[in-house]
């Protein structure tokens, strides 16, 4: 009987909750299964997966959440764009190739150059370590050391889970706990304190959009007058 | 079902290969019939039978090319120098003795002195084709200038990098990015026309420049008389880019040259061999020729360019199967050839 | 004999017998960018005798189970008009551009943000080939990236290659994302 007015309890608290949208950014070497985990979320075979250069994202519902996942591309001369998806995201979902030792120190350094980025520290960040299906994957607690994942979360007041997981194991319904799991507890946190993220987001945001307007129409001026120039060609 | 078809296929197939090696036995012993019948072998029987020109030139280039002789076979890609004693050669294999036969060896002459020459022909455009267009090169760089000088006689050129490029229909700033599969072949042929024939390369140009009032709306229509608008609907300003169509024009008589079709052409007007200065004066022709039938199929605009120029191939082919074709035999930038 | 060779290849056909899906693709840039090699590379045909385009190519290509009808439209500025009238139906934007043009990245970048927000493209994926990365002068695809503000398009996936088109270097590797998109799209 307890329990039946408690699942009424929470089943009600639920209802009243607001929808709420956040997005998350899914990032992290090139070949860490980024894109593979992303397939395996929305329910599709991440079979014959291109490397990303680029941006894609998935949309997918988890309680009271719309979530969007921006699955950005890792390779070296690309994570440049990383940064322009920073003041949205609510949280990040940092996957590592726990399989590829020799690049454990490549991992750990990009990983620093985000958390401390402003615009990330303080957000939760849901580490993946992806690849454990793989001969010779770090455990849990290797990469942790191989990362100094605490001494970096600490210094950047992040809140920080790692899940063991693997991307190909299934997808969809049979899609490995471990990222489900992860996934929760990110969604979690951010509800926790979802009212200051709210508003961090927002401010950063609008400033954001506001420069990158500006740019657009400076650009639009200067091509409108190369335009112009080159009006007699035009029939 | 499907299996029906497939086998419908196959038997058809194996029917045209049947009928194909058929035809080629029956032609041999056709051809040694009729040679101990007439008392001529096949080449002396077409040098009589045709006039000369393309019909029988062609008729020759078969003849050699399907022989079972070797020398014959290889007549057709001996060096210019060598023609006279390779004729020599073959009147002596079919035993035709020259005494008898004057008129023989010097028609053969001829015809073999245009079969190679074409493919002489076809080397010396290829070799220019290939050759890229190079700034750095003070002869492209002149010609290209003296382009510009025919085209626009009374407007100079401010820099050589300049949007005045695109008033000649090229598209930016630097006509070298657009000769591109057609190298220096391209600039060759437009300057060519422009030198030889500066009225009409000119005129041509400024045909294709629209000008503004092309664009009528549905209000100024009903501004215009009936009159004044037929006369605005054949108003010759037809919006393309003079140097960019020369040089698909370019590509389009290249396409016909490798492709042997214009060997009608050049076998009828050429009395020896072909030379580059006839295939730019084919070029001129056809360059008339499309801004005369862009004009008849009055597209709505520039996007039917591929399709328009696709119709033109198609017909310039067709007039090129009649043996008797000549495109340009009295063509203006073509005086100085001799007509047969 | 080319009768023969005609009725062997139906055969062939008729033995493989499945139907094909059927997309569509734009191929856009501004002129020189490298639009029509594309195209050519990728129906396996030669590159060598390519003249610059007066309105439009289109070429049917074969790829990972698909048939491609892809639209070359022409990239000189008085075809430019043209370009949105052959949105239509459009599954997938290719973008061409000339990665040593420096001179004239602002202007790609500002046809591709006014191609963008043309509603038959609503979240069409959007694959940049940035060409011409044989040049020494080339910058690098994700500089491109970067001057071109791709970041600021978040309706639709997008991937930038870096690729040659004339020495066929990274286009499969373009037409490879190409076809993941799609297969995804169209489950």
């Amino acid at each position: 009987m307890y329990s039946l007015m408690a699942n009424c309890c929470n089943w009600l608290k639920r209802w009243r909750e607001p929808i709420r949208k956040v997005t998350l950014i899914m990032v992290g070497l090139d070949n860490a299964g980024k894109t593979a985990t992303v397939k395996g979320i929305q329910g599709e075979s991440p079979e014959d997966v291109a490397p990303t250069v680029g941006f894609s994202k998935i949309d997918l519902k988890q309680g009271r959440f719309e979530v969007t996942i921006f699955d950005l591309g890792g390779g070296k001369r690309i994570r440049g764009i990383w940064k322009n998806y920073y003041a949205e995201s609510y949280g990040i979902i940092f996957v590592v190739d726990s399989s590829d030792v020799e690049r454990m120190e490549e991992t750990k350094e990009t990983m620093s150059e985000l958390l401390r980025h402003p615009k990330i520290s303080g957000k939760p960040v849901l580490v993946l370590a992806n690849k454990q299906d793989k001969e010779g994957a770090l455990a849990e607690a290797d990469v942790i050391e191989c990362l100094s994942l605490e001494k970096l979360v600490n210094e950047h007041k992040c809140l920080c889970q790692i899940e063991p997981c693997s991307a190909i194991i299934g997808y969809g319904k049979k899609i490995d706990k471990s990222i489900k799991k992860g996934l929760l507890w990110l969604l979690h946190i951010i509800a926790k304190d979802f009212d200051a993220l709210y508003e961090r987001i927002q401010k950063d945001t609008t400033e954001q959009k506001a420069a990158e307007e500006q740019e657009k129409r400076e650009r639009a001026e200067r091509v409108r007058k190369i335009r112009e120039e080159s009006y007699l060609c035009i029939f | 079902m499907m299996g029906g078809a497939v086998q419908q296929d196959a038997h058809r197939m194996f029917v045209q290969v049947c009928l194909y090696f058929y035809c080629k036995c029956l032609w041999r012993c056709l051809k040694f019939v009729v040679r101990k019948l007439t008392g001529r072998c096949e080449l002396q029987r077409i040098c009589y039978n045709t006039k000369p020109g393309a019909g029988r030139t062609m008729k020759i280039e078969t003849s050699l090319r399907s022989s079972k002789n070797k020398v014959l076979q290889n007549a057709v890609s001996v060096h210019p120098d060598a023609i006279e004693k390779t004729i020599d050669t073959i009147m002596e294999l079919k035993k035709i003795n020259p005494d008898v036969n004057p008129q023989l060896g010097v028609s053969l002459q001829g015809c073999l002195l245009q079969i190679v020459g074409y493919r002489n022909l076809i080397a010396q455009v290829e070799k220019l084709r290939r050759e890229p267009y190079d700034s750095e090169d003070p002869q492209h760089e002149e010609m290209l200038l003296k382009l510009w000088k025919c085209l626009k006689p009374d407007s100079p050129l401010e820099a050589r990098i300049s949007k005045q490029w695109c008033e000649i229909g090229f598209q930016g700033d630097d006509p070298k990015t657009d000769f591109r599969g057609m190298g220096l072949l391209g600039l060759y042929n437009l300057l060519f026309f422009a030198e030889r024939d500066a009225a009409a390369a000119q005129q041509i140009l400024s045909d294709s420049l629209q000008p503004k009032y092309r664009e009528v709306s549905k209000e100024e229509l009903s501004k215009f008389t009936k009159a004044e608008w037929e006369k605005k609907k054949f108003d010759k300003a037809i919006g393309y880019s003079f140097a960019i169509v020369g040089i698909n024009i370019t590509d389009l008589a290249y396409n016909l040259l490798v492709s042997g079709a214009l060997k009608t052409h050049f076998y009828n007007v050429a009395p020896e061999a072909p030379t580059l200065s006839h295939f730019q004066q084919t070029f001129c022709y056809l360059m008339h020729e499309f801004h005369k039938f862009w004009i008849e199929e009055d597209p709505l605009d520039i996007m039917e360019f591929n399709r328009v120029r696709e119709k033109f191939h198609k017909r310039i082919i067709k007039q090129l199967q009649n043996p008797n074709m000549a495109l340009c035999p009295h063509f203006a930038a073509s005086e100085s050839l001799i007509n047969l | 004999m080319g009768e023969v060779q005609k009725g062997l290849l139906s055969v062939i056909q008729k033995l493989k017998g499945s139907e094909e899906q059927e997309l569509r693709i734009v191929l856009l840039g501004l002129d020189n960018a490298g639009k029509t090699t594309l195209l050519k590379r990728l129906a396996s045909e030669e590159v060598n005798t390519i003249t610059p385009t007066q309105g439009f190519n289109i070429k049917s290509v074969h790829s990972h189970g698909f048939k491609l009808n892809v639209w070359d439209i022409g990239g000189q500025r008085a075809i430019r008009t043209y370009w949105k009238k052959y949105l239509g139906s459009t599954d997938m934007l290719i973008y061409v551009i000339d990665s040593a043009d420096q001179k004239r990245f602002e202007e790609t970048g500002q046809e591709l943000s006014e191609l963008v927000e043309d509603e038959n493209l609503t979240s069409v994926p959007l694959l940049v080939f940035a060409n011409k990365q044989d040049l020494a002068t080339a910058s690098s695809a994700a500089d491109i990236a970067e001057g071109l503000n791709l970041h600021t398009y978040r309706d639709r996936p997008w991937q930038i290659q870096a690729c040659s088109a004339l020495s066929g270097e990274g286009v499969q590797d373009g037409m490879n994302w190409i076809c993941s998109q799609i297969t995804s799209r169209k489950k």
